[in-house]
């Protein structure tokens, strides 16, 4: 019931409820009004970010072994944590690389919310929203995409590295992820079949338009067109050279020396060359953070995963000015339980949790947000006393904020106002000001 | 853009109603009725679509509206094979129904239509194809492997012997026991044991009441409260789902007991809070009543003839799902500014729904053999604008489901491979001939396990795509239909050389590749191209038969219902 965005709409619903209680729609025809908007669309241009590489660690992420440790404390992990340029950013020990890239980034270590399901809080990291089954919100790719793509640009204004694809909802299916599942790996069905080639694909190509004709003309223009036009966005991809892109042949050894071994490592390199292109948003997912057994061992393994190609991505990208134009944002669905389990791990704990970001001229060098002593946060009445709180909300509006979304247009889905991002909540200025 | 349409006044539309359906008149307070009397309801869907037919030619008129034409039997027998069996019927199938002639049993006209619809009805790709749409309308299409699989098989044997739409839905509502005994479990494992979700999601798809925003806030214009949220889902709060068991024997089940006391009940549904307890929307408190689990008044309360969000809501959605439009648009979305186009139509459908004994045949019987249903898309000057009145039909767009099943069935993996059955004993036991067919069967069931792969990748998972409208598509899908190897080699290779083998001349070939693929004969203006196409054609033998074959498969025509 993806009903694309219309104002007309919702408008025409009004005045029809007004005119007594008749109502003509058709949810069929709302499909033009889609493409008539996909022409008009207005996108952000006063935004110093041009691109957003987003680093999604999926099952939620320690805080306490990662960037809020509390070592030698009854909750604390047997890590050490290194000291850095920035006070309050002591990462894990495991953070080699990151740890002299402190400068670089911006670490908030009071994210909290109430989300303590993976899909729900996954779904909530990743739109802003808490999912409501009634209605599909956008993640933040297709957000980026929607507001700062260009729709004819050759390649997708969203691409998603690995990880399940994540509908755009009601910003329609043209902001909808190019997801690839094995990255490097050669990507489905975007080669010619076996025995094809370019001019055999031509000659069925203009078959196809030959056989459209009768139909479009008896049946379905419209229809037909949306239909052609997506063909020939995929014809495109297929034959347009920047689709080496999505592939690592043609970089340097040492470039991907640098960035180590490993599907994240090669995600971020592909993430970095996409970025170069032009490609707006691009999402990386790393997994296994869910850690209720054995956290140390897992943690740091994951951590050797992350660090180097992690850094390697913000060094690379310093390299070719990229960097300032580039938001790298390092988040997951929750934080962990302070308590430990009597093996070595830790529940999911919303409460609070660790986002680090970086690039895209934000203001670095500087923690948001403080834990107490044991990470619990809670005084003797059970109140939070943790400080600067930011809710998922409130970074989404920040975002929405520095790359000039259009957070106060009226959007449609289904026959409800809908907005980019929640309006229940409040911009975080440290991150920029 | 939406054009205006003229508007009747409620007064003057409900006085048209009452005269055009007056045959048709169900009181609420009359809907129980004896078993004999439900039947001659259910046989009386003609009355029904005579009624429909009635009152639309009227409004049509009044509107000053003429309506397209009745569609030729060709293009009514895709529509109704693709709407009820989801896939476009084959050549024989086209041949047996005898397009524009007297079938073999000396039927035409919608006599020789109506009978079809019976046939297709009981046909077992029907309860297949409603079984995929009913499933992904209730737990979408990225619920739990296990959830799926046992709601869906539930499903494909509830439509196979028509089980009344409320014992089906009461069953779903309140189902106990344990898997593979009790199927339906399947509904309610979708949920994950999150309350929140059974309430909203069973109150969005079966009543058309969309509560869901109330758990946070109170919503906007319907005066729901959170509390009228809690309130439904106090009736889930007891119910817990459990696994037990390993590999081939590991099963779910929930053992969901009666309260025992007005203690437990207190304890065990009401909890802290403000609220009263498990509340019918809009109704009354449930109050301790012994022997009695919470949620089955909940499924009884919902599924009564009484209950006229229930029947409105189911004949909204057949009528949005074979019309392209309901009364209500969003099908599943009826408050208080979402209005029925024609409430009172929507209001004796539903009764009548009610009194059949809620047989979902009736409806689609009455629907399907009206004229709403059988219009052609082509429009004229007078129609063009109509979003209303049904005088024209709507191109749908058709499901990831659909796609699949026309594919599957245009390809013909199954039918040009098949095999006899093959006794049940271990593989070493087998003769050569029966490991050949095993062979054969196996490579069917991987072929048709990878198209499932394809489609789920490049369609995602998501429940709200694809109801209707939708025809952008995406890079991934025509990446998939133009290049996919499953859709280019092997099996699409068979089903042509199959053609070509049995076709000799070059007119009956294209002939057929016209009927396998859209289901019609091609046009004079089409033959006249393909004629000189071929000519020119660099390889004049099976591989230009191949390519028109995929091209087909590539146009809109193919993914559309028209």
């Amino acid at each position: 019931m993806s009903m694309p965005i219309s104002v007309t709409r919702r408008d025409f619903l009004r005045a029809s409820a007004a005119a007594g209680g008749v109502i003509a729609t058709s949810s069929f025809f709302a499909g033009a009004i889609s493409a008539q908007d996909k022409k008009t669309a207005v996108r952000a241009r006063n935004s110093k970010i041009k691109h957003v590489i987003l680093l999604f660690m999926e099952g939620g992420p320690s805080q306490l072994e990662t960037f809020d440790l509390k070592p030698g404390k009854e909750t604390g992990a047997p890590y050490k944590e290194i000291e850095t340029e920035v006070p309050g950013f002591r990462p894990a020990e495991h953070f080699k690389e990151i740890a002299k890239r402190a400068g670089d980034l911006c670490l908030i270590k009071s994210m909290s919310s109430k989300e303590g399901n993976h899909s729900r809080a996954s779904y909530l990291l990743r739109t802003g929203y808490i999912p409501n089954p009634t209605l599909k919100h956008p993640s933040l790719g297709s957000i980026i995409a929607h507001q700062m793509g260009d729709p004819n640009f050759e390649l997708p204004n969203f691409v998603k590295l690995r990880g399940a694809p994540f509908p755009a909802g009601y910003l329609g299916v043209q902001n909808n992820p190019f997801v690839i599942s094995r990255p490097g790996a050669k990507i489905e069905n975007l080669d010619y079949a076996k025995g094809v080639d370019k001019e055999r694909m031509d000659r069925r190509m203009k078959l196809v338009k030959e056989m459209e004709k009768d139909f479009a003309k008896e049946r379905g223009d419209e229809a037909v067109e949306a239909h052609k036009a997506m063909y020939e966005k995929a014809r495109a991809l297929m034959d347009s050279p920047l689709r080496k892109k999505f592939y690592l042949e043609d970089e340097p050894d040492e470039i991907r020396k640098e960035y180590g071994e490993g599907g994240f490592a090669d995600s971020c390199i592909i993430a970095r060359r996409l970025v170069e292109t032009g490609v707006p948003a691009v999402e990386i997912t790393l997994g296994g953070w869910d850690t209720h057994d054995d956290g140390f061992k897992r943690c740091g393994e994951l951590i050797g995963q992350l660090d180097r190609p992690w850094a390697a991505l913000i060094n690379d990208l310093k390299r070719r000015g990229l960097y300032d134009s580039t938001l790298v944002i390092w988040m997951g669905e929750f934080g962990r339980t302070p308590k430990l389990t009597n093996t070595e791990g830790r529940g999911h704990w919303p409460g609070n949790f660790c986002a680090v970001l970086g690039g895209g001229g934000i203001k670095t060098g500087q923690v948001i947000g403080e834990t107490d002593e044991l990470g619990y946060n809670r005084d003797a009445k059970g109140n939070s006393t943790l400080k600067d709180p930011v809710s998922p909300a409130d970074l989404y509006r920040t975002l929405g904020t520095m790359m000039d979304w259009e957070m106060s247009k009226e959007f449609e889905a289904g026959n409800r106002p809908v907005w980019l991002v929640d309006k229940e909540s409040k911009v975080v200025e440290k991150l920029y000001k | 853009m939406l054009r205006r349409l003229p508007l009747l006044s409620g007064l003057a539309l409900a006085s048209l109603l009452f005269g055009a359906l007056s045959q048709y008149v169900v009181r609420a307070d009359n809907v129980k009725k004896t078993e004999s009397e439900e039947k001659q309801a259910a046989q009386d869907w003609g009355a029904l679509r005579d009624g429909l037919n009635g009152l639309f030619g009227d409004l049509q008129k009044d509107a000053g509206i003429k309506p397209s034409k009745i569609s030729d039997d060709e293009t009514f027998l895709r529509r109704i094979y693709l709407d009820l069996l989801g896939r476009p019927p084959l050549p024989e199938e086209i041949e047996a129904f005898a397009p524009g002639r007297k079938d073999a049993e000396g039927r035409k006209g919608n006599d020789k239509r109506e009978a079809l619809i019976d046939r297709l009805l009981a046909h077992p790709d029907h309860a297949e194809h409603f079984a995929d749409w009913w499933m992904v309308t209730m737990i979408g299409r990225d619920a739990d492997g296990n959830a799926r699989r046992y709601l869906r098989q539930y499903l494909r044997q509830a439509f196979a012997e028509n089980k009344p739409w409320d014992e089906l839905v009461r069953t779903l509502v309140s189902a106990r026991g344990k898997t593979p005994e009790n199927p339906e479990l399947g509904y309610l494992m979708a949920f994950q044991n999150l309350k929140a979700d059974m309430a909203g999601i069973t109150s969005k798809v079966f009543l058309g009441k969309q509560i869901q925003c109330a758990e946070c806030h109170d919503h906007p214009y319907e005066g729901w409260t959170t509390h009228d949220f809690e309130g439904m889902e106090a009736f889930f709060r007891p119910f817990s789902t459990g696994q037990k068991g390993e590999g081939e024997n590991r099963y779910w089940f929930n053992n969901d007991q009666p309260m025992r006391n007005p203690a437990e009940f207190e304890r065990r549904i009401k909890m802290k809070g403000t609220y009263k307890g498990p509340t019918f929307l809009g109704g009354e408190t449930l109050e301790f009543e012994p022997n009695l689990v919470p949620r089955d008044a909940l499924a009884r309360w919902m599924t009564s003839p009484e209950n006229e969000w229930f029947r409105n809501m189911t004949v909204n959605r057949y009528m949005a799902y074979f019309l392209g439009m309901g009364f209500v648009t969003p099908v599943d979305d009826f408050n208080s500014i979402n209005q029925p186009t024609f409430p009172v139509v929507l209001e004796q459908m539903g009764k009548a729904f009610a009194a059949s004994g809620f047989d979902t045949h009736f409806l689609i019987k009455a629907i399907c053999s009206s004229e709403l249903y059988q219009r052609e898309v082509d429009t004229n000057r007078s129609n063009r604008d109509d979003f209303m009145y049904y005088s024209r039909s709507f191109v749908k767009r058709l499901t990831p489901e659909q796609i699949q099943r026309s594919i599957m069935s245009v390809i013909g993996v199954e039918r040009l491979n098949q095999t006899p059955e093959i006794r049940n004993v271990p593989e070493n036991k087998l003769t050569e001939e029966e490991k050949a067919h095993k062979n054969i069967r196996d490579g069917v069931q991987n072929w048709k396990n990878n198209l499932a792969r394809l489609m789920r990748d490049a369609y995602g998972a998501d429940p709200q795509m694809y109801e209707f409208g939708d025809f952008d598509g995406t890079i991934i899908q025509a990446l998939m239909m133009m290049n996919a190897d499953l859709l280019n080699t092997g099996a699409l290779k068979n089903a042509v050389s199959d053609i070509v083998e049995r076709y000799p001349s070059h007119r009956d070939r294209v002939y057929q590749i016209f009927m396998t693929v859209l289901g019609r004969k091609p046009s004079k203006r089409e033959i006249a191209i393909l004629e000189g196409t071929f000519a020119n054609w660099p390889n004049k033998n099976e591989q230009a038969y191949y390519d028109l074959f995929v091209a087909l498969m590539n146009t809109t025509e193919f993914i559309t219902n028209h």
